[in-house]
């Protein structure tokens, strides 16, 4: 176990380091940071000075050290919009942005696999049709769209619900909703194929052969191992849901690190974005981590496996 | 292929989604013959004018007209387009680089593979739409850069299938027949391998242009692709958001083309992949 935690560890380690990599490159795809700076009546020597100052002058590896070690302190640079640093830009929006996706993970999970079990367990029946229809459109549905749609249904029309902004509870409701759709789709059509699965396992056969009630049968032998594979996509869904985010918190003007990522890009604020990407990134790894060192103490193959 | 349709007869979920998805290439191919109205057209006159079968109407747009009385149905037809180019033209892309990567690590193994995995693995590490802003924020917004970028978050699906079905395959007799006749490692993979990691790669490919148009529609939402005028179904969207309150018709129409045509890829790609290799579900 502990050389397959070691081994998980180092190849979050390298995902990190070649995240930073990504992000260096793309900085310098940008165009030269120095030109950007200055304003357009700026002189060939003043390039030149503010190119020495931000340390351009020197050769490319060289630079991309002194970024390395920046970066690996949590400086990205100072933000031209905000005149703060980057990283702080991005890091007071955080939570906002793990509000939302907490919830949508929590209320995808929740839907999801209640309606992959009802299908799974009405297999056959218009019940299970419905379900499973309601989660392809789910997974078809762009989500920008459907946060458009709740707004005007919600907030225009019935004017239940805020359209926008971050507040009490009422405001997270449509956007967690937009946000945790895919997230529901996705675990229940792979919870309901994997207790189909699951189901004709011998297994099963023997628990009924037992003469266990349905209710012990179902929950405590076939959702727990039903459940293994949906485990191993929440890293996944994970990435889904962070992407979904930035699309949800321009829609709903939610302040979060997507939202901010996006207006740094409209007002050529790098630095932000670098950041941004950089942060949500690295906590994207450690999450998948997390993942599969649990799903190592789930599931007993992993452990031996390795 | 005669075995193909007739097990596709029997599945009304893959037939579905054949025929979205054969709506969508033809309206593609022949928006200049079904488009009522010339979709830049601007007639300010009509501005937000409502579909002719609500109460609001009767106007001379089927699906409304925009705020600048553009109609919308030539719009939608138009903007398929450009969803079908750059969604066919990233996924063709990324599967050549994929297929090839993927070929690579699964013959050659050793070093190569270890690298070409790694980099598929930091690729994954960060979440698709922010990969796309970060790459679209540096090279800017332009309907090359969208097609660069999409092809670039795409090729790991690819390398991942085809290096795991090559390593199987690289074992198997007719391999090693040929490879003791003397062929070259090129002549193998191009000849003996390649076909044989065909059907994986079309059934990765049809799942991936779900995404890649659920993705291309988002960035052109957030105005990271194509720059107006011209017509995309993300970009009216995006437009069509001020007007919410007032014209409802003009981000309800292009998100319900989005949907019909990943609902058709998704369908079809689905029994594609059930017909063929159920083992290749990945767990999406």
């Amino acid at each position: 176990m502990s050389g397959y935690v070691a081994g998980r560890l180092l190849e979050s380690l390298i995902a990190v380091l070649g995240v930073l990599t990504i992000v260096f490159v793309a900085a310098r795809l940008t165009g030269d940071p120095a030109v950007l700076l200055l304003p357009v009546s700026a002189t060939d020597a003043d390039i030149a000075r503010v190119r020495e100052e931000l340390g351009l002058d020197r050769p490319l590896i060289e630079q991309y050290f002194v970024y390395l070690a920046d970066a690996l302190r949590g400086d990205f640079g100072i933000s031209f919009e905000h005149h703060r640093p980057a990283m702080e830009v991005v890091l007071e929006r955080l939570p906002a942005t793990f509000e939302l996706a907490g919830a949508a993970l929590l209320l995808g999970t929740i839907v999801g696999v209640i309606t992959g079990l009802v299908a799974a367990l009405s297999r056959g029946t218009l019940l299970e049709l419905i379900a499973m229809g309601v989660a392809l459109l789910g997974q078809a549905t762009p989500i920008f769209w459907l946060g458009i749609v709740l707004i005007l249904i919600f907030a225009v029309e019935l004017q239940w619900l805020p359209a926008g902004g971050r507040g009490g509870f009422e405001h997270l409701i449509l956007p967690a909703i937009t946000l945790a759709t895919f997230t529901t789709a996705s675990i229940a059509r792979l919870l309901r194929s994997s207790m189909i699965e699951v189901l004709k396992e011998d297994y099963i056969r023997t628990a009924w052969a037992k003469g266990l009630v349905p209710h012990t049968v179902y929950l405590r032998h076939a959702v727990r191992n039903a459940l293994i594979p949906v485990i191993t996509i929440i890293g996944i869904l994970a990435g889904e849901l962070f992407s979904g985010a930035v699309v949800t918190e321009t829609i709903f003007s939610w302040p979060g690190v997507g939202r901010v990522i996006v207006q740094a890009i409209e007002t050529k604020d790098f630095a932000v974005v670098q950041a941004g990407v950089t942060i949500v990134s690295v906590i994207f790894i450690g999450f998948n981590l997390l993942v599969d060192l649990l799903y190592g103490l789930i599931d007993p193959r992993i452990r031996i496996a390795s | 292929m005669k075995r193909l349709w007739r097990a596709l007869r029997r599945s009304p979920s893959g037939i579905v989604g054949l025929a979205l998805m054969t709506l969508f290439v033809f309206t593609a191919i022949a928006a200049p013959l079904l488009s009522p109205m010339d979709p830049v057209a601007i007639d300010l006159g009509n501005r937000l004018g409502a579909p002719t079968w609500t109460w609001d109407g009767p106007g001379a747009h089927p699906l409304g007209a925009d705020q600048l009385g553009r109609d919308i149905l030539s719009r939608i037809i138009w903007g398929s387009r450009i969803t079908l180019i750059v969604a066919a033209t990233a996924v063709v892309l990324s599967g050549i680089l994929g297929v090839i990567l993927g070929l690579l690590a699964g013959f050659v193994g050793g070093w190569t593979e270890r690298v070409i995995m790694r980099l598929a693995d930091v690729q994954l590490s960060i979440p698709l739409m922010l990969f796309a802003l970060l790459v679209i924020g540096a090279l800017g917004p332009s309907l090359f850069n969208l097609i660069v970028v999409l092809a670039l978050t795409g090729w790991t699906r690819f390398a991942r299938i085809v290096r795991g079905e090559t390593l199987s395959l690289r074992e198997r007799e007719f391999v090693m027949s040929v490879r003791a006749a003397g062929a070259t490692g090129f002549h193998i993979m191009s000849r003996h391998i390649l076909p044989n990691v065909m059907t994986a790669t079309i059934v990765v490919a049809t799942l991936e242009l779900a995404r890649v148009v659920i993705l291309e529609s988002a960035l052109s939402f957030l105005g990271m692709g194509l720059q107006p005028p011209e017509a995309s179904w993300g970009r009216m969207l995006a437009e069509g958001r001020n007007y919410i309150a007032s014209a409802w018709w003009l981000a309800t129409f292009p998100g319900v083309a989005i949907l019909l045509v990943v609902l058709g890829v998704n369908l079809f790609g689905d029994w594609l992949r059930d017909y063929f290799d159920p083992k290749l579900q990945d767990n999406r």
